[in-house]
């Protein structure tokens, strides 16, 4: 059995006191080393989430939230949990901070209290991992948006976190920076055995993980693979997603009386399955 | 900027026609200069060479625009990030600005407000709320509404979908393409979404490094697929599994496969003749 990295017990929150659960009764648990995607409609509460497993959010009770076996509901932790957690916000600016792109780098270092020579080092290796190793003069505020977005990735590479949390942070991207942003967490999560939190709408992204949670209302309503969590058709429709690609076009096959043995979560397995139904043919 | 020390040219001698009616998709890498672009569509920034002309407005260098009010009204911008579109303490008078500013009473402001909250799939609850108070896709679908609301005849999307879940996505670009035929609108987008350029544009513009290298309808565009990935785009989704099973059936496919329903048939007329 992996070791259990995070734990949420019966986690209930709103932001009002009149206002309505943004979060009810929320359970969960992550093991290390794993890729886990959290997906769900507009508003359901994944971003408010997020901000419990970072410590910016703080539970009422203890034994809420455990996050590598410590409590966030005791303050002496909440620093080593959000050195140990790092996540990427859903709008960059919100990470934003300094007049220069090495800054604002530097400024998530400088608080877990990196030596400046080891800061340097780890400021290159870090924008060269998203291909912004030319702008370390720039100002962050003058950046495009994807640019932005990869700025507000590498401060948080740069950090080693042993926990990284992705709000949407690759929604800006173009095609080829999204697949390659994620291939370098991909590298990272197979050489130093880090944990991924990616909160998406991304469906691909979603299939390309080993658990999925589906947030809906606040409520985690399903969680599992994604080869189990894609076959749960209502549950999905009713969480505000839609099928992946590959499952879709396999439905409207199937609408059509083309009948595929095996769900194609992929567009290999879709390939794979229509060489099949022709041999049989 | 010129003559500081940040300048820098985002983008090079542009030359681009848009004819009154089209569905325009603008794609490139990122920090290619599509948002720069866009901007110089309602003026909210000025070319430093060369001029601009949207219906009878004139945008040139070195010029002072009289009519940017005017200007504003005819060409609605929703922004790339949200954030940088919202400004009032409640989501009803955020939205409710632009009629306002555009001479509506407070009533009628409102009765608007009301109308478009359906459309963008928005909660009256949230009316009352703070715009900065809300989820990602809850402030798009708020900046969305304070731009519809206002009826523009030129709509300027800058990754309008990004942060919205995905029936959220389809739904908006569905209430896009329908006020464009409704309205008979003009519309810009700028997306990372190879699919919907390929489904809704007439013409797709794509840059690269702040240059416009390719303009043409899908079908023409997405022909190039190598050349595309050596810019940071690609092809589709529907035409990637196209070219996959072209591969492995050793056959050839239509290259303007640019829908689900598309890509369905084609694979039933592929399956049926193997059958014969
Ligand atoms: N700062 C805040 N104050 C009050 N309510 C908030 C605040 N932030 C979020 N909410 C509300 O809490 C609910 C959950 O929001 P949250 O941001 O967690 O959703 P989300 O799942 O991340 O959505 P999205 O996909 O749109 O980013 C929403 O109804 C939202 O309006
Ligand atoms: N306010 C600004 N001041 C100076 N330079 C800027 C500013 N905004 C963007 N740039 C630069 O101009 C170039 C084009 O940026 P632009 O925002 O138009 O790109 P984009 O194609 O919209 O990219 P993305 O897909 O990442 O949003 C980039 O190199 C960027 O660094
Ligand atoms: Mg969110
Ligand atoms: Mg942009």
């Amino acid at each position: 059995m992996k070791k259990e990295l995070i734990q949420i017990n019966g986690l209930s929150f709103k932001y009002d006191e009149d206002g309505d659960e943004v979060l009810s009764n929320v359970d969960l648990t992550i093991h290390e080393g794993e890729w886990v995607s959290i997906v769900g409609h507009n508003g359901s509460g994944k971003s408010t989430l997020a901000k419990f497993l970072n410590a910016l959010l703080i539970p009422n009770e203890s034994n809420v939230v455990l996050v590598e076996g410590l409590d966030t509901v005791n303050e002496e932790n909440i620093w080593e949990v959000r050195k140990r957690v790092g996540m990427v916000f859903q709008n960059p600016d919100n990470q934003m901070v300094a007049t220069t792109v090495r800054d604002d780098v530097a400024f998530g270092l400088e608080n877990i209290g990196i030596p400046p020579k080891e800061m340097v080092a780890r400021i290159e290796w870090a924008l060269k991992r998203v291909n912004m190793e030319r702008y370390t003069e720039y100002e962050p505020h003058r950046l495009s948006g994807g640019q932005k977005q990869r700025i507000a990735i590498a401060g948080i590479l740069a950090m080693r976190p042993s926990i990284i949390i992705l709000d949407e942070a690759t929604s800006m991207l173009d095609p080829i920076g999204r697949q390659e942003v994620l291939e370098t967490v991909r590298m990272l999560k197979k050489e130093d055995g880090i944990t991924v939190i990616n909160i998406t709408h991304d469906l691909e992204e979603a299939v390309n993980s080993d658990i999925v949670f589906v947030m809906n209302r606040g409520n985690i309503k399903i969680h599992g693979t994604p080869r189990y969590i894609f076959q749960q058709t209502e549950e999905i429709i009713g969480a505000g997603l839609e099928l992946p690609f590959s499952l879709e076009v396999q439905k409207q096959l199937k609408s059509k009386g083309y009948q595929l043995s095996n769900a194609c979560l992929t567009k290999e397995d879709l390939v794979n399955e229509l060489w099949k139904l022709r041999l049989k043919t | 900027m010129p003559n500081t020390p940040f300048e820098h040219q985002a983008l090079n001698n542009i030359n681009l026609h848009i004819k009154s009616g089209q569905f325009v998709a603008i794609i490139g890498h990122t920090g290619s200069g599509k948002s720069t672009m866009a901007q110089h569509l309602n003026g909210l920034l000025k070319p430093t060479k060369g001029s601009i002309q949207i219906g009878d407005f004139f945008i040139e260098a070195n010029k002072k625009n009289k009519q940017l009010n005017k200007l504003r009204q005819l060409v609605g911008m929703v922004f790339q990030y949200p954030e940088h579109q919202l400004f009032d303490e409640t989501v009803e008078k955020d939205i409710a600005f632009g009629p306002l500013n555009f001479g509506c009473t407070k009533e009628e402001a409102f009765r608007k407000v009301r109308d478009i909250l359906p459309l963008v799939k928005l909660d009256q609850e949230l009316l009352q709320k703070s715009p900065f108070d809300l989820s990602g896709g809850q402030k798009r679908r708020v900046a969305i509404a304070g731009v519809l609301v206002n009826h523009p005849k030129v709509l300027v999307l800058d990754e309008p979908t990004a942060g919205l879940d995905p029936i959220g996505r389809r739904q908006m670009m569905e209430l896009f393409t329908s006020l464009h035929k409704l309205e008979s609108l003009t519309t810009v987008l700028v997306t990372h979404s190879m699919e919907f350029a390929a489904a809704y544009a007439d013409l797709v513009v794509v840059m690269d490094k702040g240059s416009l290298v390719m303009q043409g309808p899908p079908e023409e565009i997405f022909k190039f697929p190598e050349q595309l990935k050596k810019i940071g785009l690609n092809v589709p989704e529907t035409l990637q599994l196209a070219m996959m099973i072209e591969e492995s059936f050793k056959t050839e496919l239509p290259k303007n496969i640019f829908t689900k329903e598309a890509l369905v048939d084609t694979i039933t007329m592929l399956l049926k003749k193997e059958t014969i």
